[in-house]
């Protein structure tokens, strides 16, 4: 919106002091009636000693309570006044014209002039009517006139007019006027209008002022310096005047130069001094804010800057103990090493608030590292500072790991704590008589889950990422980062967790003490080995507590599996007898262990796995030899030692007769051969694997099978002994292989090593036939019969049984055929008569013994 | 509503706080526990098989509806020999997570018999319980259809059914962040929401949002496209 022209302002502004005060609204701009012009009349002198009237002094009332009432009131009292007071000659027309007198363009006095010729025009009640149609014609000519002389003065006070009111306008807002009262066409406006000048002066004069304030200051310091100026500038009145004077005294001038010359050196060289010790000051001390930071400042970045100029500081003072005189670097380390120990004990203290907090809400100690203070990044390079203070920091790391641990004993407790547990839902561990193997498996679930977690925690705070650590001096992370840094999270985490390798180790061992079974130890045994892997792979060293309390509890376990197998025999090996008629069967605990020992074989390597008995290129087995329960040792006491050792001590205790009497050494033959039989044919699953060959050596199993050997050899020696001395041949059989042995003959050529028997009386044919021919005649029938109902029936395995009798009967049956050759080689011309005592020819004698 | 103890410390955790839960994957061996574990984790995936020995242990911080929670995954070995320990983990399990091989039918039918184990120890109650049918991308070796493994996770009680790919990334993303709107502390706000909101006029939409389901103990609608589940999730 515009502000209204100026002239209309005026006008607009007399016209309204003429109207009635009850109007609502001003009515539009009239028209000017030039018939109420009253000519030349002289303006009468300007009243300036009327006053407005004090409104509260006044009797009439204010029945309205709007401010454009009061104000209308205010008007139409002041008109009242106004009248009252004239003195006939003063009227409305002058009173405008005083308030005309208040308007801005009063300098210009043609303006005040047409002003007032206008004001007469629209007032003036006591017209002369007859000279109207005159004064008409004179003031149309006037007013034609006047507007005319639209001079170009005038028109650029105008123009400058507008262009100050625009200005106004523009600034409207950094002026305090009220726009809308300024527009307003109301009384108010009126009045708001009336003092706009005074306003505006008022407002240049404020700015003036301020202006001359700002230059306060400049000129109070340019006065400061006047003195010092005035002197300087007398001094140097004083040195020209001086040298002016005595221009011919030269020894004087030149002592005075000299003093200057000294006075400007010493000048300087106490400038140097001032920057030096500036200098100094900057590097070797720390102003008040750094002071301050360093003793009640937060741990933040700030905080790492004023750290690292002590550090630098502290390096700096190490060069000043080089001086000659060490008193300032002795002082100034002082000075740092009290620093220092502030530092060293505000870390230790906000590192241990972090910790606290942590500690005793964990989840809010995790917001807080969104926080600036609290953030792990602030945390660690804390840490970092002070591990330069090995004390302070050997402290922190004892007082965390005893925090941390006893929570983590307690958080392990606790899940054994029926009562705490009575209301949530995750059942506390239970030892159940049943399943002692489960309650095993949920300790150590649980102390996995705890390791976890905490390995969790320690490496988000205690692991480091060095290239994080901006702004940190190199010296710092390099010393330290080394020897007590690197790692710090698996030190703590196994410094933490070992709390709970006792309390652990005692809930398992209990289970493990009372444990009879070897199927269960052995069950403990692949927890323990299986949790010590899960438990090395979460970063606990092998050397940590826990570790070794899980091994020494797999050695008890382990032990204990031998336990039960000794036990057993010990129980179960009682001496036994066999009589004549004895099925001569093997004894009844040892079907009773091999059925155990089988059977924990089968769990072995069900729980092993195929994979853990594969070999590798040196036929060394993958597994690692010192963690298997089976180890050799173990082997040899329960799969080895009970039929190579007891087993046999005890048959040999049943038959003691044996080396005495054939037939009971054959019978104790019979029981050995049927009970290693046994044992190799439960063993013979694991040749390959529980029992393949170690380090080399023969395996348990080749041991048995190898004596099972050896009786079946001795088992065939004795029945061929006896079927030799049945048939009457036997000492024949031994005189014969003196001379040379009978399997070692090739052709009949070697029939000629035994022609020295001719001389044997033995050899007679008569001989022959009596010790032979009968009894050959009357056994060989039966031999087979014999052999194998009687000799071999209580062999449990019919195909050693085969085995022996056919080896018997083969072994009689060449020698049968050889014996008779040599005979007739020997005796050539008796052959008829050598064929009638040898009555069998080979291969009846085959036929009769049932060889093919 | 019963206020056990846990249910009191979640509603003190509210806001910023983190809170822990931790999750068991169950299933046959070979099934795909491990590669759904490290697709969430890492965003790879190894052609490469190898079984997992004994339990394995990882933990990793989700941001979800300005809540953090940290889910601590507790990967078990599908293999028989090490099948005695399980149950000690599923103990204090809050979600168990029960996959199977859409390809092997033998793994799908051990589903029963994993549901059992994990309601043995913790319960009907106490436990989220979630069937995950795996190697989705196997589509031409196909042997266990969706409808199939949905109609078993109506059957056993699973809050979600979702078949997912460890080899495409398919669905993983999504499978962790339903599981984590599940988990109580998301579920206390989506109650009250549903209960400020709806009241009545849930009667009328049952189907509106994917909550309702899961308050139905039902199966969640998976109808919702990955890309759009995915954008709330900074994981």
């Amino acid at each position: 919106m515009e502000f209204i022209d100026y002239q209309d302002f005026s006008v607009a502004d007399t016209i309204a002091s003429e109207l009635p005060a009850n109007d609502a609204l001003p009515e539009p701009m009239q028209r000017l009636n030039l018939s109420t012009y009253i000519g030349n009349q002289s303006t009468p002198p300007m009243d300036t000693n009327f006053k407005l009237p004090d409104i509260i002094a006044s009797d009439s009332k204010f029945t309205n309570v709007t401010l454009y009432d009061k104000m209308s009131q205010y008007a139409a009292i002041s008109i009242k006044a106004l009248n009252s007071n004239d003195n006939e000659t003063k009227t409305l027309q002058e009173l405008d014209n005083d308030n005309l007198a208040k308007i801005p363009s009063t300098k210009n006095h043609d303006s005040n002039k047409i002003a007032r010729d206008l004001n007469n025009m629209v007032s003036g009640s006591s017209i002369d009517l007859k000279s109207l149609d005159t004064k008409n014609l004179v003031l149309s000519k006037k007013l034609s006139k006047i507007l005319n002389d639209y001079s170009s003065s005038n028109y650029n006070r105008t123009i400058e007019l507008k262009r100050n009111l625009k200005f106004l306008e523009e600034n409207k807002n950094n002026i305090s006027l009220d726009r809308e009262k300024l527009i307003s066409p109301e009384y108010t406006g009126t009045l708001s209008r009336k003092t706009l000048r005074s306003d505006i002066e008022n407002e240049v004069l404020k700015e003036h002022i301020k202006v001359l304030e700002e230059f306060r200051p400049i000129i109070r310091r340019m006065k400061r310096f006047s003195g010092p100026l005035e002197k300087i500038r007398d001094e140097a009145t004083f040195i020209l005047s001086e040298t002016q004077d005595h221009s011919k005294e030269k020894g004087k001038n030149t002592r005075l130069l000299n003093t200057i010359d000294s006075l400007r050196n010493d000048m300087e060289f106490i400038r140097l001094k001032k920057q030096l010790f500036l200098a100094i000051k900057e590097k070797f001390t720390l102003n008040q804010v750094e002071d301050d930071i360093i003793i009640n400042g937060k741990i933040n970045n700030e905080y790492f800057d004023v750290l690292n100029k002590v550090i630098k500081i502290n390096e700096h003072a190490t060069y000043l103990l080089a001086l000659p005189k060490d008193n300032a670097g002795s002082a100034l380390i002082n000075k740092v090493n009290k620093y220092n120990e502030i530092i060293s004990k505000k870390f230790f203290n906000y590192l241990m608030d972090f910790i606290y907090n942590f500690e005793s809400n964990e989840p809010s100690a995790f917001d807080r590292q969104y926080e600036n203070i609290y953030d792990t990044k602030t945390f660690q390079r804390a840490l970092v500072y002070l591990s330069n203070d090995l004390e302070y920091f050997q402290e922190f790391v004892s007082k965390v790991t005893s925090a941390r641990s006893k929570s983590f004993l307690d958080k392990f407790l606790s899940q054994f704590d029926i009562n705490k547990k009575k209301n949530s839902d995750i059942k506390p561990i239970v030892l159940s008589a049943h399943d002692p193997i489960r309650y095993i498996s949920d300790v150590l679930a649980s102390v996995h889950s705890l390791i976890a977690n905490e390995a969790d925690f320690v490496k988000s705070l205690f692991k480091f990422q060095y290239e994080e650590f901006e702004n940190t001096p190199k010296s710092i992370l390099q010393e330290n980062q080394a020897e007590f840094l690197k790692g710090l999270d698996v030190k703590l985490l196994n410094e933490i967790v070992q709390s709970i390798s006792n309390t652990c180790r005692i809930r398992i061992e209990q289970i493990i003490r009372f444990e009879e079974s070897d199927a269960v130890n052995f069950e403990i045994v692949q927890l323990l080995e299986l949790y010590h892997l899960m438990f090395v792979k979460k970063g606990i060293v092998k050397e940590n507590e826990l570790i070794k309390n899980i091994d020494s509890l797999k050695k008890t376990s382990n032990k204990k599996i031998k336990v039960c197998f000794t036990k057993f025999l010990t129980e179960n090996i009682k001496p036994i007898q066999y009589g004549e008629n004895s099925d001569l069967l093997q004894p009844d605990w040892l079907s009773e262990y091999l059925n155990k020992l089988v059977e924990f074989f089968e769990l072995y390597e069900r729980r092993k796995g195929p994979s853990s008995f594969e070999s590798d290129g040196d036929g060394e087995t993958s597994s690692d030899e010192e963690n298997t329960t089976l180890d050799q040792e173990m082997l040899v006491t329960i799969a080895k030692d009970p039929f190579s050792v007891t087993l046999v001590k005890q048959l040999n205790d049943a038959f003691p007769q044996a080396r005495k009497n054939e037939h009971i050494k054959l019978s104790l033959l019979t029981v050995e051969i049927n009970c290693f039989d046994l044992i190799k044919t439960r063993l013979q699953p694991f040749k390959n694997t529980i029992l393949r060959p170690h380090n080399g050596e023969e395996s348990i199993f080749d041991l048995v099978n190898t004596k099972l050997k050896d009786l079946v050899s001795q088992m065939k020696e004795v029945q061929s002994k006896f079927l030799f001395e049945s048939t009457g041949l036997g000492m024949y059989n031994n005189l014969f292989n003196m001379i040379f042995p009978i399997d070692s003959i090739q052709d009949e050529l070697d029939y000629d090593m035994y022609l020295s028997l001719n001389e044997n009386p033995l050899m007679n044919l008569d001989t022959i036939n009596e010790n032979v021919h009968h009894k050959l005649n009357e056994y060989l029938p039966q031999a087979m019969t014999d052999i194998q109902e009687k000799l071999l029936f209580k062999l449990t395995s019919p195909s050693i049984a085969d085995e022996i009798s056919e080896n018997c009967f083969e072994k009689l049956s060449k020698f049968y055929g050889i014996f008779q050759r040599i005979l007739i080689h020997l005796n050539p011309d008796d052959e008829q008569r050598v064929l009638e005592i040898l009555n069998f020819s080979p291969i009846e004698f085959h036929t009769l013994l049932g060889l093919e | 509503m019963s206020t056990t103890p846990s249910a009191t410390q979640q509603t003190k955790k509210s806001g910023k706080t983190l809170s822990k839960y931790k999750i068991v994957f169950l299933g046959e061996q070979g099934v795909g526990k491990t590669s759904l574990i490290t697709r969430f984790m890492y965003d790879t995936f190894d052609d490469h098989y190898q079984a997992t020995i004994g339990i394995d242990f990882l933990s990793k911080t989700m941001y979800l509806d300005d809540k953090t929670i940290r889910l601590q995954l507790w990967d078990t070995a599908g293999q028989e020999r090490f099948r005695s320990l399980i149950p000690s983990y599923i103990r204090d399990s809050r979600v168990a997570i029960v996959v199977y091989d859409i390809t092997k039918k033998k793994s799908f039918d051990f589903i029963d018999k994993w549901i059992e184990d994990v309601k043995n120890e913790r319960g009907e109650e106490n436990v989220i319980l979630c069937i995950v049918g795996n190697k989705n991308d196997l589509t031409d070796e196909r042997q266990v259809t969706i409808e199939e493994g949905q109609e078993k996770a109506k059957k056993l009680g699973a809050k979600i059914f979702m078949e997912t790919s460890t080899k495409a990334g398919y669905n993983v993303k999504n499978l962790f962040k339903k599981i984590a709107k599940s988990l109580p502390e998301f579920q206390e706000s989506n109650s009250n929401i549903i209960n400020e909101t709806t009241g009545a006029a849930s009667k009328t939409n049952d189907n509106a949002a994917g909550t309702n389901g899961a308050t139905k103990a039902g199966v969640i609608d998976i109808s919702t496209t990955d890309e759009q589940e995915q954008g709330g999730c900074q994981c």
